[in-house]
């Protein structure tokens, strides 16, 4: 069960990744295409997945917007891992003061309501794609910075480490060649954990509407967009919830398995 | 264990000032002047002025940060530009809806994870824990903004039982409990599941057992007791997730509290109030996560500090 799970997971994945990157030869229509006469028309052969309120084709906006979601989860990940492992391997290596003024740096972040740091942020750089991956990142490196400075920390003791650094080996030698290559399981679960995160983020953020501005199509835009149509074209709101549900419960389940697989040593 | 309260309920205040100071150099780095926001871009020069004298925003930023952090320490927030009242005074009016928000979704979250937790490590690898951990997993991976409008389309639209949003009517408060709660629950119920498994291969079990202890007290005083501190913790670390959770749950519902509250003092630029919220926010967490590691040692005798 707990296998088919992930490989159901991993396969929503790649489907999704595999339609956004070829959104537009997927696309049946231009995501921005607007048939106002047609709007709020239900699911039909034409449109699979029915016009949304301007009367766009929703499926074309779904790959389209799968682009953005998508990419913004992976830069927001990749920058949030750089620097929590730069930050939590500076804190953990050094000690001391450094890592007391750092941690007590991270306690501050998280004592900051998460998404409220991001909406401020975002309110600061103005919205667009890369400043939302800005506001994202401040948001996300804290949790990596924890999670390695622990496993460095206990690492730290560890004869290999005491062998190489008695054989004379410089600290950004050992830290980088010896320490880190043998901490990274935890952050590879967690940056696993993260990419979900990082969706359902950007997502709130542009159904607050700090995020992704119209008309570029987004998957929590589109429910922005549609919120007040419940009654008439809930499939609007439906469609796209559905669709980032399912993107979190495959990073979710990779997560869980990659837990399994990697942390269960010694 | 005082002495380690009392360090630690210090230690809050450091943390206060932080968040304090944080959010109030990062509000001034929002573009947007709130004096054009209050009067409008067309106001005569000197009416401006007057306003922005009497609101000391023509003092230096650090001048500025200096009556804030004095007034904060007088345990004065300052006077809100856009609602024309004491922001103590708004929080007060707001935090109650907020509160009663956060306590019903952890009501709602512990009623259906803990029983269901600890009947799914019970029953481990049965199918109907399997069908206990993928619902969990869907709960644990719908954000609000998506279960919220499904919840209305379902019990206000189509069965048409609860109100769609506002605060007015009796049960107003169930969808959005229920939208905060169901995700809680989903984080809840898997880490009774684990802590369950885990204190099933004790020892101690095994002895209840063998001693011929029937099935409910030896879940009752040896599984579940032993489970309330991972329960605890986590419980802790999402009534803070619960708060932040609000921002998007009251936008959804028309939910007039602090959220809502914050968004809209972020969006009017009005300085005193987002400060007001953000320390509020921030200053709950803080506190219990403090009532937390109280509650550890009263649940776990061998916690000492």
């Amino acid at each position: 069960m707990h296998r088919m799970g992930v490989l159901i997971g991993c396969l929503i994945l790649i489907l999704l990744t595999a339609s956004a990157l070829f959104a537009p030869m997927l696309a049946p229509y231009s995501p921005f295409e607007i048939r106002l006469e047609e709007g709020l028309s239900a699911p039909s052969s034409s449109h699979i997945l029915g016009q949304d309120k301007l009367g766009r084709d929703v499926l074309s906006r779904v790959l389209y917007g799968g682009r953005v979601s998508l990419s913004i989860g992976v830069a927001v990940t990749f920058i949030s891992v750089l620097v929590g492992i730069m930050v939590g391997a500076i804190s953990g290596f050094l000690g001391g003061r450094a890592d007391s003024i750092l941690m007590r740096f991270v306690d501050i972040m998280f004592a900051f309501p998460g998404i409220l740091l991001a909406i401020v942020v975002s309110a600061i750089l103005g919205p667009s794609v890369l400043n939302i991956i800005i506001a994202l990142s401040i948001l996300g490196w804290g949790g990596f910075a924890r999670v390695i400075r622990g496993q460095i920390l206990v690492a730290r003791c560890e004869d290999y480490i005491l062998a190489a650094t008695a054989l004379g080996l410089p600290p950004w030698r050992v830290v980088i060649k010896h320490l880190l290559p043998n901490v990274l399981a935890p952050v590879i679960v967690e940056g696993s954990f993260a990419m979900g995160h990082a969706i359902v983020a950007e997502a709130s953020l542009s159904f607050l509407g700090l995020g992704i501005q119209p008309p570029t199509p987004s998957w929590g835009g589109m429910i922005s967009d549609s919120k007040s149509f419940l009654l008439v074209a809930p499939y609007l709101v439906i469609i796209p919830g559905l669709i980032i549900m399912a993107v979190v419960v495959s990073f979710n389940l990779l997560g869980d398995w990659l837990r399994g697989r990697l942390t269960e040593r010694g | 264990m005082l002495r380690y309260l009392a360090i630690r309920l210090l230690s809050i205040f450091p943390l206060a000032l932080g968040v304090a100071t944080g959010v109030f150099f990062l509000i001034h780095l929002i573009p947007g002047d709130p004096i054009d926001l209050m009067l409008g871009e067309s106001a005569a020069s000197s009416d401006r002025a007057a306003l922005r004298a009497t609101l000391h925003l023509d003092e230096p930023i650090v001048k500025q940060y200096g009556h804030f952090i004095s007034g904060l320490l007088q345990g004065d927030l300052g006077q809100s530009f856009s609602m024309k009242k004491s922001v103590s005074e708004i929080l007060l009016s707001r935090y109650p809806a907020t509160l009663e928000l956060a306590l019903f979704a952890l009501l709602i979250a512990m009623t259906i994870a803990v029983p269901l937790g600890i009947f799914s490590a019970l029953r481990h690898g049965s199918f109907s824990d399997q069908t206990i951990l993928f619902f969990s997993l869907l709960g644990v991976s719908i954000p609000n903004f998506c279960l919220g409008p499904l919840l209305i389309i379902f019990f206000s639209l189509k069965l048409n039982l609860l109100p769609v949003s506002g605060r007015e009517e009796l049960f107003s408060f169930v969808l959005p409990s229920l939208t905060m709660g169901i995700g809680m629950s989903a984080i809840l119920l898997r880490i009774t599941r684990a802590a369950v498994l885990e204190i099933l291969s004790k020892e101690y079990i095994l002895t209840a057992r063998a001693k011929g202890l029937p099935q409910h007290t030896v879940v009752l005083k040896h599984l579940f007791r032993n489970a309330l501190i991972p329960i605890i913790t986590v419980l802790g670390l999402q009534f803070g997730a619960l708060l932040t959770g609000a921002i998007i749950t009251e936008t959804i519902f028309s939910w007039p509290g602090l959220g809502r509250l914050t968004i809209s003092a972020i969006y009017t630029r009005d300085y005193p109030l987002v400060q007001g919220c953000v320390l509020t926010i921030a200053f709950t967490y803080l506190l219990v996560s403090l009532i937390v590691d109280i509650l550890y040692a009263m649940a776990d005798p061998r916690v000492r500090y």
